[in-house]
């Protein structure tokens, strides 16, 4: 297996484990948080909230702008 | 007018707005004041909403003391975990077109407009949520 494909297949991977658990984590009686959770629960300490907030400032600067 | 439909009306301008933008970015080239500018202007909302939300926001969240316990969101630390170290492995690993980040596989989604379209609104989306949750 080439280095290529198996960064593809890696890269793969995890996206499919990101939506797989997005979707465990919305089935009924399910034992993972959901990300909509996990936020709420960032945001009750102010300084993590902010640091999501640059975070996903960057996150658009980085991509979008430069 | 009612608060729901204010709050409709909000939501549909405010998606109306979005998509406005994100084909807007997906017309521009990093590096460039355009670029620069409707980045500029979704940064610029997000903060102006965080800014107006700050002193209303509740700061104490009830926490279910059963969704407490590791289990509930420790595979969302260890996906995190896994991203953080291929993104790294694959950065000081060449060449970059076998070992791509996620900044080249982004740059190589993002040759279609409509795709980069999807992610601006996507990144606005996601900005809202944050906000507004």
């Amino acid at each position: 297996m080439s280095a290529q494909a198996l960064s593809d297949a890696l890269w793969g991977m995890l996206a499919a484990g990101g939506v797989a658990a997005v979707a465990v984590s919305h089935l009924a009686g399910a034992h993972l948080e959901r990300i909509s959770a996990l936020v709420r629960r960032v945001e009750a300490n102010r300084a993590a909230y902010v640091c999501v907030i640059v975070s996903w400032m960057w996150v658009g600067w980085h991509f979008f702008a430069r | 007018m009612t608060d729901r439909a204010r709050h409709r009306a909000t939501a549909v301008v405010g998606l109306g707005a979005a998509i406005g933008l994100s084909a807007w970015a997906a017309a521009t080239v990093p590096f460039t004041p355009g670029a620069d500018t409707v980045t500029a202007i979704g940064i610029g909302l997000v903060a102006l909403e965080v800014a107006v939300r700050w002193r209303r926001r509740v700061l104490v969240v009830g926490v279910d003391p059963d969704q407490a316990a590791p289990a509930r969101w420790w595979p969302w630390l260890a996906l995190a975990a896994a991203l953080l170290a291929l993104e790294l492995a694959s950065f000081f690993s060449g060449p970059r077109v076998d070992h791509p980040t996620i900044s080249s596989l982004y740059d190589s989604a993002t040759r279609w407009r409509a795709v980069k379209a999807a992610f601006f609104l996507g990144w606005l989306c996601l900005g809202a949520a944050l906000v507004r949750s």
